[in-house]
């Protein structure tokens, strides 16, 4: 029904916009001036005021032909792929560069290859980052310690940047939320746990990005 | 008392006890002033050289969850490493294994006898003309 309203109202505009120049008075001048080009944004019409478009929408309205059509629609859904995946047990696409969880990486030789140089901590915006270093026994330069706050670092990927050696990198994990705050301050043993287990995704994620560094 | 109150309680209780048991403290703890350097049993040292004594007030964060140590320590994880023989050359490079995703390239001056490993990744490196034996012992870092 609104919509043959709809369609009633808009020749009635037309019909309007024909036959009526619109006056304008400016400084005591009166001016004549046409307004033709209104544009309709109103409902379509739903016949074009013949007989035969008149009973076309009449049809339509009595059989329904919106709602089969709707149906088809819904059809055609069920044979489509989902959009969705089944989260916990399906994992979506993630970049290369992707910025989770931290990491320290060693070498293929076991060794550790944060040499304490504190760029990270340096370029770090959020100063989430705290190294202490000193002469292992052994006599090499190694942190003591080596702690993130994982609740002040806003994940910006400063310190995967700064390290020379790739050390410290940012890995593709996002789950691993805590119950308490305690549990996202990182420790050096936390870290070089993470590389541990990570190693094999972080060295094919720097491994397919070397050459755009 | 509710009765299945209490056997909740009683559930819950038994529950907090066998955790405990399970972590390697006991629920009494002996005073800090019983423990002397004679007996005083220290729990794994972590990375940062962290370890208590029994009696720690510390330990009580690791009564629900155990203490995290990552067994793999990088200091003998490199000693484990054999030294690379260079044969005569005065110098090697060591770049990490890959020019890109290893480290910054440094060369080594090998002249010294004994064995030079190198700053960044801990390979160790020797000139075998003049290392010989007992040489082998000597420890170098170049940096």
């Amino acid at each position: 029904m609104s919509m043959r309203a709809g369609g009633f109202v808009r020749e009635a505009l037309l019909r309007l916009n024909k036959g009526s120049p619109q006056a304008i008075t400016t400084g005591g001048v009166q001016q004549q001036q046409k307004r033709t080009n209104y544009k309709y944004v109103g409902a379509p019409a739903t016949t074009d005021g013949t007989l035969a478009g008149d009973i076309n929408a009449g049809l339509n309205s009595v059989l329904f032909s919106e709602l089969f059509r709707g149906f088809g629609v819904m059809l055609g859904h069920v044979f489509m792929e989902p959009a969705t995946i089944n989260y916990p047990f399906e994992k979506g696409p993630l970049s290369a560069r992707f910025r989770g969880e931290h990491a320290l990486r060693r070498y293929p030789s076991g060794e550790e290859r944060c040499i304490a140089c504190k760029l990270c901590e340096a370029v770090c915006p959020a100063q989430a980052i705290t190294i202490e270093a000193e002469t292992r026994p052994d006599g090499s330069r190694r942190t003591t310690r080596y702690d993130i706050d994982m609740t002040k670092c806003i994940y910006c990927g400063l310190c995967q940047e700064a390290c020379p050696v790739d050390a410290i990198v940012e890995g593709p994990n996002f789950e691993y939320s805590t119950e308490t705050h305690e549990e996202l301050l990182y420790n050096k043993e936390k870290l070089l746990l993470n590389g541990d287990r990570w190693e094999p995704e972080l060295a094919a994620n720097l491994q397919s990005e070397y050459l755009y560094r | 008392m509710n009765r299945s109150l209490s056997c909740s309680l009683r559930i819950s209780q038994r529950i907090t006890s066998s955790l405990r048991g399970a972590s390697s403290t006991s629920v009494t703890k002996p005073s800090p002033n019983e423990v002397t350097k004679k007996n005083a049993k220290f729990d794994e040292v972590t990375h940062t050289g962290q370890a208590w004594d029994q009696s720690d007030y510390r330990l009580q964060r690791f009564d629900i969850a155990p203490k995290m140590v990552n067994p793999n320590v990088a200091q003998t994880l490199v000693a484990e490493k054999a030294p690379k023989d260079c044969g005569h050359s005065h110098t090697t490079i060591c770049d990490g294994g890959h020019p890109a995703l290893g480290h910054p390239r440094v060369f080594i001056n090998l002249d010294k006898p004994g064995v030079h490993a190198c700053g960044y990744c801990g390979n160790r490196f020797f000139n075998s003309h003049v290392t010989k034996g007992e040489d082998l012992k000597i420890q170098h870092l170049s940096t």
